[in-house]
């Protein structure tokens, strides 16, 4: 009975770390905020990202026009409008699990939130979460699977007019669960472990 | 080799130039490639008098028939002279290169003496007329010969070329045979043909020395009643197998020549076009591009055309299967017609008929090179595949946001709106002619979508791939036309034309409040553009200038400013399909306005529109109209005189009645003809462009709210300018329209010279 008990302990264990919050394997130290791309207009700013424990807050980068003040060419070298280019503030880590959060967003872009796409980088593919056609504030849940890393972005697409904000709040992560190969070792080692221990007992 | 200054051959020229008028009348070369040309006024002179070729001096006693003086081929071209009043034939010698060729000469009226001269050098030389008894020179004329397996205007010689002699049969079922050369030569091979009593396909001959029993009579147009036996003469010009086709009964008749033509041929001549351009490259072409389609036969040997006494030609290369570069495709027709001119005489007029790519295959070189045709009638209409190719390119673009980047998007009903076509169907039908621009082969993409086409007979492991083989030869439209287009020194890929730098894709349906302005957002920031290899792009492509200036100098997208101008254009419809197959309605429509933008009107050309159009009154109608014309020795431009002389009006066949009424462009019920065959458009149109599509890269002007009719945001008309922060096209501009350089040369040729690969 105490073997059972002990294996099962050993299973729900192995079930990977949950956490709650930017906390244990997912604590701030264990992303990576990275700018990618080159903003080519006046006065860059580049995207940051601060956490918390509770919360992460990413601005996204933005810069004058190279047309000067009032103009509406791309800062971003290769970006277009509404479009994921390579500008792009991202904070991600390499941790296969699920992930669950909530967002909000924020643009203050003079065009909308065309102008600035917030979404999530699930194992490297991109995904926009908010609405380009929508308000300038949004919000919303969600929960993905990432197999290898999980990230979010804001791109700031042509990189000019203003830039969008996006906050992470009640995170969660919990580690993949093994397969089920996995799981027959670990049974097969448990109760190895506890044959082991009653023949030392009877021993 | 004698020649004269150029004061003097002035003077000899002034005191022939009473006899010269009686002479060339007596010729009556019409639409022959010697003929003076009547368009003084001509409007296509208007666009660079610098760059229309000079032809034949109309002072000149010495005229060239089959050709133009610089551009013979072969070292042969018929010539004639007309003879100063009082003066005998035997009293003056012709030289051609120096050679003594009197005796190639026969005073065919008094006072003109018509002959063949051969044996010309490649290069310049001259004809000169002499005084038998000795004496300064009495006329002269420089020419200019090149090798009958060309090139003389369009550019270096495609590499590789497939020679496809073996595979072509001839009217016997018999093989051309093998090549005997790179350049795909073979022997001129001679075959008769008959029609039995019977009916039916003419037969081979069985001898050429005794008619067969069954053979049937003929009475041609010309009221002259043979024996239905035709001579098709089989060889290669400009590296294509050439053929020709006429009544010639070779029991009592010899040899054609211009000085013995056969006696049956009405002296009309109808070029045979082809069809399909895609997989046109790279070879030489296993068979002429005989079609019949709609009750229409444009076929080499239709039984009806040769009957009436008509000769045909073709040339495996003025098929756009085969070759879908009209540059070339127009030198070969005019070295083919020069062949044929050479073997049978000037004929009263040449004409060009085709569907599809028959169609373009006819309008093209006739705006390219004024006099190669007298006339043409068009079905199942393009303007130029470049149309197709532009068209589908828009296309292809949007079925990629509507299906890949953002399915559900939009319904049904806006596909159709944004694009222009009748639906879904329509639109992804053209949009897969994209895969003619794109060198990737085997590109999984859109259902249909075929890039990279080539014959079968162009070698895999030759062609081109990103990967495997990024040096191989690319099977595009824009790659078979590098001579004209250019090449990017970096890759070695031919530059492009396409453009869609500032297209509003979707404006009129905005404004019609069919889509909302987010989702005219999303369309123009998503749409983007393509790489050279025709990949997808975030970007709007911008098209090489040069290669869109020269695509327009060239005629490969079709002017309407060249010969185009002053001839009788016939749009005969042919097929009427508006949900699927691409050959859609408002192609018509673009042809007849290149026409009318650079003539004021479109009055040389009728549309007659149908499901189908009874073909013999068509037909009829054409040659009556082409006669008409040629026949009108009044005052006026031939442009004016084509006009006058039209015998028909724009209208539609509902069944057999026809309804007159003009032609419009419209999907509305709003007329007869259009409640019959109501038109739809494409996405270059519902983006605000003309209906003739010829502006390949349109003026720019800032985006304003004006523009649009439906209420928007600061925000959204923010979003707008960042689409297009260097504008949107301004479709009341030109652009860089700039019409077709007539007789324009991509070299050798140094006359006329648009642009040359070689240096």
């Amino acid at each position: 009975m105490k073997a059972v008990a002990f294996a099962s302990l050993l299973l729900f264990g192995l079930a990977g770390p949950a956490a709650a919050q930017f906390t244990g394997p997912v604590a701030p130290a264990a992303w990576t905020i990275t700018n990618t791309g080159t903003l080519t207009g006046g006065s860059p700013t580049l995207g940051s990202a601060t956490f918390s424990t509770s919360t992460l807050a990413l601005t996204g980068s933005n810069s004058a026009s190279p047309d000067g003040p009032g103009g509406f060419s791309p800062s971003c070298s290769g970006g277009f409008f509404q479009t994921l280019g390579p500008c792009q503030l991202q904070v991600s880590v390499n941790l296969p699990g699920t992930y669950t959060f909530s967002w909000s967003y924020l643009t203050s872009d003079n065009a909308g939130p065309g102008g600035d796409l917030f979404g999530v980088i699930v194992d490297s593919t991109r995904i926009v979460l908010s609405d380009s056609g929508g308000a300038n504030a949004q919000a919303g849940t969600r929960t993905f699977a990432a197999g290898s890393s999980f990230g979010w972005f804001i791109n700031c697409t042509d990189c000019i007019g203003g830039s969008a904000s996006a906050t992470i709040s009640q995170f969660a992560f919990a580690q993949a669960v093994p397969e089920p190969e996995t799981y027959a070792l670990l049974v097969a080692g448990a109760l190895a472990t506890a044959v082991g221990v009653r023949r030392r007992r009877r021993g | 080799m004698a020649t004269l200054s150029p004061r003097r051959r002035h003077e000899a020229a002034t005191l022939w130039i009473a006899s010269l008028a009686t002479a060339v009348a007596l010729v009556g070369c019409g639409g022959g490639g010697g003929g003076s040309s009547s368009g003084a006024a001509d409007p296509a002179a208007t666009v660079d008098p610098k760059t229309i070729l000079a032809g034949n001096d109309p002072a000149n006693p010495i005229q060239i028939l089959s050709t133009e003086p610089n551009l013979i081929s072969n070292g042969d071209a018929l010539v004639s002279v007309a003879l100063p009043a009082g003066t005998a034939a035997s009293a003056v010698r012709v030289l051609a290169a120096g050679s003594d060729q009197t005796s190639h000469f026969q005073e065919t009226k008094p006072g003109l003496l018509l002959g063949v001269v051969n044996g010309l050098p490649v290069g310049p030389s001259s004809i000169d007329v002499v005084p038998a008894a000795g004496g300064a020179t009495m006329a002269t004329v420089a020419v200019r010969n090149w090798p009958i397996q060309g090139p003389i205007v369009s550019g270096p010689h495609q590499t590789p070329f497939f020679c496809q002699t073996q595979q072509f049969l001839l009217p016997d079922g018999s093989s051309l045979g093998a090549a005997l050369d790179g350049d795909c030569t073979v022997a001129t091979q001679v075959t008769y043909v008959y029609r039995a009593t019977s009916g039916g396909a003419l037969k081979p001959m069985p001898s050429t020395t005794t008619l067969p029993s069954d053979v049937a009579m003929t009475t041609t147009t010309a009221g002259v009643t043979v024996p239905f036996v035709v001579r098709v003469e089989t060889g290669t010009v400009d590296r294509g197998i050439y053929q020709s086709a006429v009544l010639h009964d070779p029991t009592k008749e010899a040899t054609p020549t211009p000085l013995a033509p056969p006696k049956a041929w009405n002296r009309r001549l109808i070029a045979i076009e082809g069809f399909g351009c895609p997989g046109g490259w790279y070879i030489q072409g296993a068979a002429e591009g005989n079609l019949a389609i709609a009750g229409f036969d444009f076929s080499l040997l239709n039984p009806d055309r040769l009957g009436e006494g008509n000769a045909m030609f073709a040339n495996t290369l003025m098929h756009a299967s085969n070759n879908c570069n009209a540059v070339l495709e127009s030198e070969a027709a005019m070295m083919s017609k020069e062949r044929f001119i050479e073997e049978h005489g000037v004929p009263d007029f040449t004409v060009s008929a085709g569907c599809s790519g028959g169609s373009y295959g006819s309008a093209q070189p006739a705006d390219r090179i004024p006099k190669l045709f007298d006339g043409v009638m068009l079905l199942c209409t393009f303007p130029d595949p470049l149309s197709i190719a532009f068209s589908g390119s828009d296309g292809h673009l949007l079925t990629h946001l509507f299906f890949a980047t953002n399915p559900g998007v939009f319904s049904d009903a806006q596909i159709a709106a944004i694009t222009g076509y009748k639906s879904v169907k329509a639109f992804t039908d053209a949009a897969n002619q994209a895969g003619r621009t794109d060198p990737v082969p085997n590109r999984v993409d859109f259902p249909g979508y075929v890039s990279a086409p080539f014959n079968a007979i162009v070698p895999v492991g030759i062609r081109y791939d990103p990967i495997a083989n990024p040096t191989g030869i690319r099977g595009t439209v824009y790659d078979a036309g590098k001579n004209i287009y250019g090449v990017d020194p970096a890759t070695g890929f031919a530059l492009r034309p396409f453009d869609n730098v500032g297209v509003q894709y979707g404006l009129d349906a905005l404004n019609a409040g069919v889509i909302d302005v987010n989702q005219f957002i999303l369309l123009n920031s998503q749409v983007g553009g393509y790489d050279q290899d025709a990949n997808y792009v975030l970007g709007r492509t911008t098209g090489d200038p040069g290669a869109m200036k020269r695509a327009q100098q060239s005629g490969l997208q079709l002017g309407g400013n060249g010969g185009l101008s002053s001839i009788p254009v016939f749009d005969v419809s042919g097929i009427y399909n508006d949900d699927s197959g691409y050959h859609y309605q408002w192609f018509h429509f673009a042809l007849r306005d290149r026409i009318a933008e650079w003539n004021g009107n479109a009055d040389n050309e009728v549309m007659w529109r149908g499901n189908p159009v009874p073909a013999a009154p068509a037909w009829n109608a054409f040659i009556q109209w082409v006669a008409a014309y040629k026949a009108d020795t009044g005052p006026g431009t031939q442009r004016e005189k084509v006009i006058r002389n039209k015998p028909v009006q724009d209208g539609c066949w509902n069944g057999d009645t026809f309804i007159a009424e003009p032609q419009t462009l419209s999907s509305k019920p709003n007329t007869a003809c259009n409640a019959l065959f109501p038109s739809w458009t494409a996405p270059r149109l519902v983006a605000g462009g003309p209906v003739a599509a010829n502006i390949p890269k349109c003026d720019l002007k800032p985006v304003t709210a004006s523009d649009y009719t439906v209420p928007m945001t600061a925000q959204q008309l923010n979003a707008i300018k960042r689409i297009f922060f260097t504008g949107v096209c301004d479709w009341s501009k030109p652009g860089n329209l700039t019409g077709v350089v007539p007789n324009g040369s991509f070299g050798p040729s140094p006359d006329n010279l648009v642009f040359s690969l070689q240096p």
